[in-house]
């Protein structure tokens, strides 16, 4: 039904509510086909977003939307979702920070200059209310919290610090004494910077679960009543026949009926060969059918698939881990009931000298200002923005300060097999026998989609052998291929489909067969003539600076293990290569996160590097878990950490930019205490003053912003 | 396909289990009263039922 284009051509988004099943897509698309002007519809069932192409003076939205309407369903203009949660809490931190900081600068001023004005103390205090109460808000509600559990954290010592303050001041206010607004409404300000920058290199955590949900097929195409039917995928029963071309995901957990293909299953078991699959054997939903077509017999829907466990068990593995206790936080802890203690002391030895409480409370009061260290809430936030800029740019993201200091202390790390340690692609990597097998080979393999027919044309193309032409190719699906070369009938495959065509198998070749795969290849014999004349031996090949990795982790004390779901043989032929004894094998998805589970049960702190979505589970519950960038988006966002291009190298680099910021942020802490704790001999004494209280201030930020930025000429 | 509680009828046109209790709409055609999910579809069995019916 379209229609020559005439004029300017445009495209609208738009999204369709209401539809519920295949046929509904029809009537929405038969709809606006009809609309005049609209050259080409596309609407999709699972997203419910239409494409409409329109040529000049197209009937307007509203027409096309009432239209739609009168069917039963509904039109809107595209409208992108809204932000998620995390997004919204960077946010509302960013508005603390408009509202503390330029008023907590007029009061500051106003303090340094005009401490005797009166318009000058009022002004000061109008400001500083707001500041202590509305930016602060988050600081005294968490000290509440904590104050019900008789234990004290960061809050708690801002909650004392900054209140007292605010609370003399009032009383200085009238009383005519000295103001300490700028100090509490100062402390503020930096704490909800802090705050903000924390949140902002925090990243999505949740994204890990949309994701994985994002994997699955949307559509079936589902034969009922000797029918096909399209729907959603959610419509489909236990029992259903779901037919699966070439090129889709299969939709469920089924069991093949009818048909055969090979599957790309490595999204599920991190296998890199595709996998046959005739009537009988099992097939996984969200993995992608390859070559043919297959009648699948649905057996589990929904919640009950494969992918759905793995769902779970990312989730429960987030859920699952603690949040540690930061460091700012457990010092925060020890120190709020030493300062108290202080500050008691000092109201008990004044008094017992003057006999007058007002001389006892103010230099005790005077402790508790200037315990609170202004800088404490910006030595991690600078230290972990320092360290994860830095990280970005060697190509190690970090997500987060919680995973720095969570990960400052690694016994073992597990590496993933395919995609991570290995390249993930098939490599030629043995020829045996005829030397004219190869070019044969690579000639009936040319027109082959299959990965380990592009590895053979490829290791062709590098060995040098010459290009030759052939004709009449035929593939028998997943088993191999046949072709004229050269007048040649050439036959390549498993050697059971040479046996089947008729080629047979010279022992010495058999042997050289077991051999190999014994070595963890996988092999295809090249036969004519009546008998198999040469062995090709493909395999997934060790990065380039694998061993190096492996040897460079040892050297800082760290362990190496490798766990995979690919066969033991394959595992420990990559061992081998890459210096590895540890090898766990055959292992399944959820067993990877119970194996990660059980070292940490043991006290061992875990990394896991990984790419795969199988990884997922692994990546989430480790304690670093870390993700090959050109990976799955599965595993990045599972992940603590990801390195950016698939260089093994990077693991070591975040390994030791954690550690050193880690440093960083001890280092920080101990600036913003020092400086502030320094005083307090002297706030006892009764000798504290606004501007002493402002210098500390500012020393110690600027101790602990300098000593961040030294992290920026750390090295790979 | 038989369920343990409710005998689910299949819609014709889009192929989805109905429940015949809680259907959309319902027509008889030739004998037999064919259930739909919807308007939609009870709308396009009706307009050319022998094109569902192969």
């Amino acid at each position: 039904m379209a229609q020559p284009a005439r004029g300017k051509v445009r495209e609208l988004q738009l999204d369709v509510s209401g539809m519920t099943c295949g046929s509904c897509v029809q009537r929405v698309e038969k709809t606006l086909l009809k609309q005049p002007g609209v050259l080409e519809c596309r609407v999709n069932l699972a997203t419910g977003e239409a494409t409409v192409r329109l040529a000049e003076g197209a009937a307007p939205f509203e027409a096309m939307r009432d239209a739609v309407r009168a069917r039963g369903y509904d039109l809107a203009v595209h409208r992108d979702r809204p932000d998620d949660p995390d997004r919204q809490e960077e946010r509302a931190w960013l508005r603390r920070v408009w509202v503390a900081w330029p008023l907590s600068a007029v009061v500051m001023v106003l303090s340094t200059l005009a401490m005797d004005a009166d318009w000058a103390r009022v002004t000061a205090f109008a400001l500083a209310t707001p500041v202590q109460f509305w930016a602060g808000w988050p600081f005294l509600l968490g000290a509440a919290r904590r104050a019900r559990s008789l234990s004290a954290n960061m809050d708690t010592l801002i909650a004392l610090g900054t209140l007292t303050a605010y609370g003399y001041s009032v009383w200085a206010l009238f009383a005519g004494e000295d103001l300490y607004f700028d100090t509490a409404a100062l402390i503020i300000s930096f704490l909800v910077l802090g705050k903000y920058l924390e949140t902002r290199a925090r990243g999505r955590a949740s994204e890990a679960m949309k994701r994985l949900l994002e994997l699955g097929a949307k559509e079936a195409h589902v034969v009922r009543s000797g029918r096909e039917f399209l729907m959603l995928v959610d419509q489909v029963k236990v029992g259903d026949l779901v037919r699966v071309r070439p090129g889709e995901k299969i939709p469920t957990d089924g069991v093949v009926e009818e048909g055969a293909s090979t599957i790309d299953e490595s999204m599920l078991t991190g296998e890199s060969v595709p996998v046959e699959k005739v009537a009988g054997d099992q097939v996984t939903g969200a993995t992608l059918n390859l070559d043919g077509s297959l009648l699948v017999r649905t057996t589990r829907v929904g919640a009950d698939t494969a992918l759905a466990q793995i769902v779970k068990l990312v989730s429960e593995a987030q859920s699952n881990k603690a949040p540690i206790q930061r460091l700012a936080d457990r010092i925060a802890g020890v120190f709020v009931p030493i300062v108290i203690g202080i500050a008691a002391v000092t109201a008990l030895a004044w008094f017992v000298a003057t006999g007058n409480v007002g001389d006892a409370i103010v230099p005790a009061i005077a402790v508790l200002i200037i315990a609170c260290p202004c800088a404490m809430g910006l030595a991690t936030p600078a230290a972990v923005m320092v360290g994860t800029g830095r990280g970005a740019q060697l190509g190690v993201l970090i997500r987060g300060g919680e995973v720095l200091e969570r990960s400052r202390r690694i016994d073992i790390v597990l590496f993933d097999k395919t995609g991570t340690l290995t390249e993930g692609r098939m490599r030629l990597v043995d020829v045996v026998g005829d030397e004219s097998a190869l070019a044969r080979a690579a000639a009936a393999e040319a027109a082959s989609e299959h990965p380990i027919a592009r590895a053979v044309v490829e290791g062709a193309v590098e060995r040098g052998a010459p290009d030759l032409e052939a004709s009449g190719f035929r593939a028998v699906s997943g088993l191999g291929v046949r072709a004229s070369v050269e007048s040649e009938d050439v036959v390549v495959g498993r050697r059971s489909f040479l046996e089947r065509e008729g080629c047979a198998v010279p022992d010495w070749l058999a042997q050289d067969t077991s051999r190999l795969e014994a070595e963890g290849k996988t092999v295809f014999l090249v036969g004519w003539g009546d008998k198999a004349r040469a062995a090709l031996a493909v395999a997934d090949t060790l990065k380039p600076n694998g061993r190096e990795t492996v040897r460079a982790l040892e050297g800082i004390g760290v362990e190496v293990a490798l766990i995979t779901g690919d066969n033991r043989s394959t595992a420990e032929a990559i061992g081998r290569q890459a210096g590895i004894d540890r090898v766990l094998a055959e292992v399944l998805p959820d067993q990877k996160v119970g194996e990660v589970r059980r070292l940490q049960e043991e006290g061992e702190v875990v990394a896991m590097v990984g790419d795969g979505i199988n990884d997922g589970p692994a990546l989430a519950q480790a304690d670093l878990g870390i993700a090959i960038g050109t990976g799955a988006d599965v595993a990045i966002e599972a992940s603590d950490l990801t390195l950016m291009s698939g260089d093994l190298q990077g693991v070591v680099t975040a390994i030791r930019l954690s550690r050193r910021t880690y440093r960083t942020i001890v280092q920080n802490l101990f600036w913003a205490f020092g400086y502030n704790v320094a005083l307090i001999p002297l706030a006892a004494a009764g000798l504290l003053n606004p501007i002493l209280a402002g210098a500390a201030m500012a020393f110690s930020s600027v101790s602990v912003v300098s000593n961040s930025l030294r992290l920026r000429r750390f090295q790979r | 396909m038989e369920r343990k509680e409710i005998l689910m009828e299949i819609d014709p046109v889009c192929g989805m289990e109905v429940d015949p209790k809680g259907a959309a709409g319902s027509y008889e055609y030739q004998g037999t009263t064919y259930y739909f999910c919807s308007t939609g579809c009870l709308e396009d069995f009706r307009e050319d039922p022998e094109s569902y019916l192969r």
